[in-house]
């Protein structure tokens, strides 16, 4: 899945670093600047939660969108992410064309 | 108490107090066994919805494919003759006519040209003739005054003679008169014919000069058709090669694709296999529950907490509460907080 959204935004025209697990995220984020996170919410190591509380810790991300991409459709699930910092919630299966839509529309 | 606890009564010693733990740990996960066949079957469904719809968008790819692949093939002509090439073979058929028109036109201009020019000499030699029998004429009015002056000396005898000297005389001015009449007229010729002779000359070169101009522009054209054909060829023909391998590469997709129903018969022999063994176990738990209601109650709350927090989807808790799941999520399911 993470390599179908990946080779959606690289066709799209976006530079793309991907993390296998939400402990490589961060990784790669400490390593580099990036205008936009798309993450999942069940991820091995470490979740999608806790991933995006780590990432609005860090200096300079709070502004930075970041879209949890995901099978969870749980109200409250989706509160627990707007709480950690997420800026939207897209119910897999997700169509290409609105997730980059969706991105035009939360991008600075 | 523990739901096992109730019906060790029942049983003596540690295999009693075994068979209880094992009954009690039936009895907690029973009720958890539909909702997960439920979900295999759900799963099984999924998988087969999912596949259809991509098989069914790769067949529109592969048929969209193939369609194109055909096009290009009857733009080419595919060996038939048909299509640009055929224009392109006709224009250049025309272009050799009217190449071989422009050389028989030249030939004829050229011959007219020369029998001007022939009638124009004769017509010269003609006046030059007219101006020798001038001559004679002139001569034989000489002749016809000297015998004049010699028939007078005579006297009467000459008198005769004077009479044929006259009428020398008078034909020699005849013959001026014709010779001077025909020396105009032919003269007149000559002029009409060179200046028609010109005429032609001039025609046949502003004639030759605009057919050949226009055979230059026609051949530059041609030739640049072909070389835009030729390109345009080789891009078909590469992109007929890209769309028939395209459609294999679709179509060897949509074979793998048909790793669904080995899955789908995979997992529907699993949830058979789980639907007979809750047959089979239906009856003596239902024998031991019938003494100890409490059996496997305690068990099955901790079995239903562990499911619903290994559960990742909503559909998923709604198979386990004995609903029917819901359909997949519309691909719109976005939400910006």
């Amino acid at each position: 899945m993470r390599q179908m959204v990946a080779y959606t935004l690289k066709q799209a025209g976006f530079g793309v670093v991907e993390g296998v697990n939400g402990q490589d995220g961060l990784s790669r984020l400490d390593a580099q600047r990036v205008d936009l996170i798309v993450t999942d919410l069940n991820m091995p190591v470490m979740d999608g939660i806790t991933f995006i509380r780590q990432v609005r810790s860090r200096p300079g991300m709070k502004g930075v969108p970041v879209l949890m991409l995901t099978t969870e459709s749980q109200d409250s699930k989706k509160q627990e992410g707007k709480a950690a910092g997420a800026t939207g919630w897209i119910v897999k299966p997700f169509h290409p064309e609105k997730l980059l839509a969706t991105i035009a529309r939360v991008l600075p | 108490m523990k739901g096992w606890s109730c019906i060790l009564s029942r049983l003596s010693g540690g295999r009693g107090r075994r068979l209880a733990e094992l009954a009690d740990e039936v009895a907690g996960h029973w009720p958890h066994l539909p909702a997960l066949e439920a979900q295999i079957r759900e799963t099984a469904r999924e998988v087969e919805s999912s596949v259809v719809q991509v098989c069914g968008a790769f067949e529109g790819m592969a048929t969209r494919s193939r369609d194109s692949v055909a096009a290009a093939n009857q733009l080419l002509g595919a060996g038939q003759g048909s299509g640009i090439e055929t224009v392109l073979e006709a224009s250049r058929h025309s272009l050799q006519q009217l190449r071989e028109q422009i050389g028989r036109g030249h030939q004829i201009s050229s011959q007219l040209i020369d029998r001007m020019k022939t009638l124009e000499k004769s017509a010269g030699v003609i006046v030059k003739a007219l101006g020798e029998i001038d001559r004679i004429a002139f001569g034989s009015k000489l002749v016809a005054l000297n015998a004049k002056v010699e028939a007078a000396h005579f006297g009467d005898q000459g008198g005769a003679f004077g009479v044929v000297a006259d009428e020398i005389a008078a034909h020699a001015r005849q013959s001026e008169e014709i010779t001077e009449a025909v020396v105009g007229e032919m003269q007149q010729l000559r002029a009409t014919v060179a200046a028609t002779s010109g005429e032609l000359e001039e025609m046949a070169r502003m004639s030759v000069g605009t057919l050949e101009a226009t055979r230059g522009e026609l051949e530059n054209a041609l030739g640049e058709l072909t070389r835009t054909h030729g390109e345009m060829e080789a891009g078909l023909t590469s992109a007929i090669q890209g769309g028939e391998q395209l459609a294999d590469d679709i179509s060897r997709s949509i074979m793998a694709l048909q790793f669904q129903d080995r899955v789908a018969q995979r997992l529907g022999h699993v949830a058979d296999e789980l639907a007979d063994m809750r047959k089979t176990v239906h009856l003596p738990l239902e024998y031991l529950k019938l003494e100890t209601p409490v059996l496997g109650a305690e068990r099955s709350k901790t079995v239903g907490e562990r499911l619903a927090a290994r559960y990742t989807m909503q559909s998923e808790r709604v198979a386990q509460g004995g609903q029917k799941p819901a359909s997949l999520p519309e691909t719109d399911g976005v939400e910006l907080f």
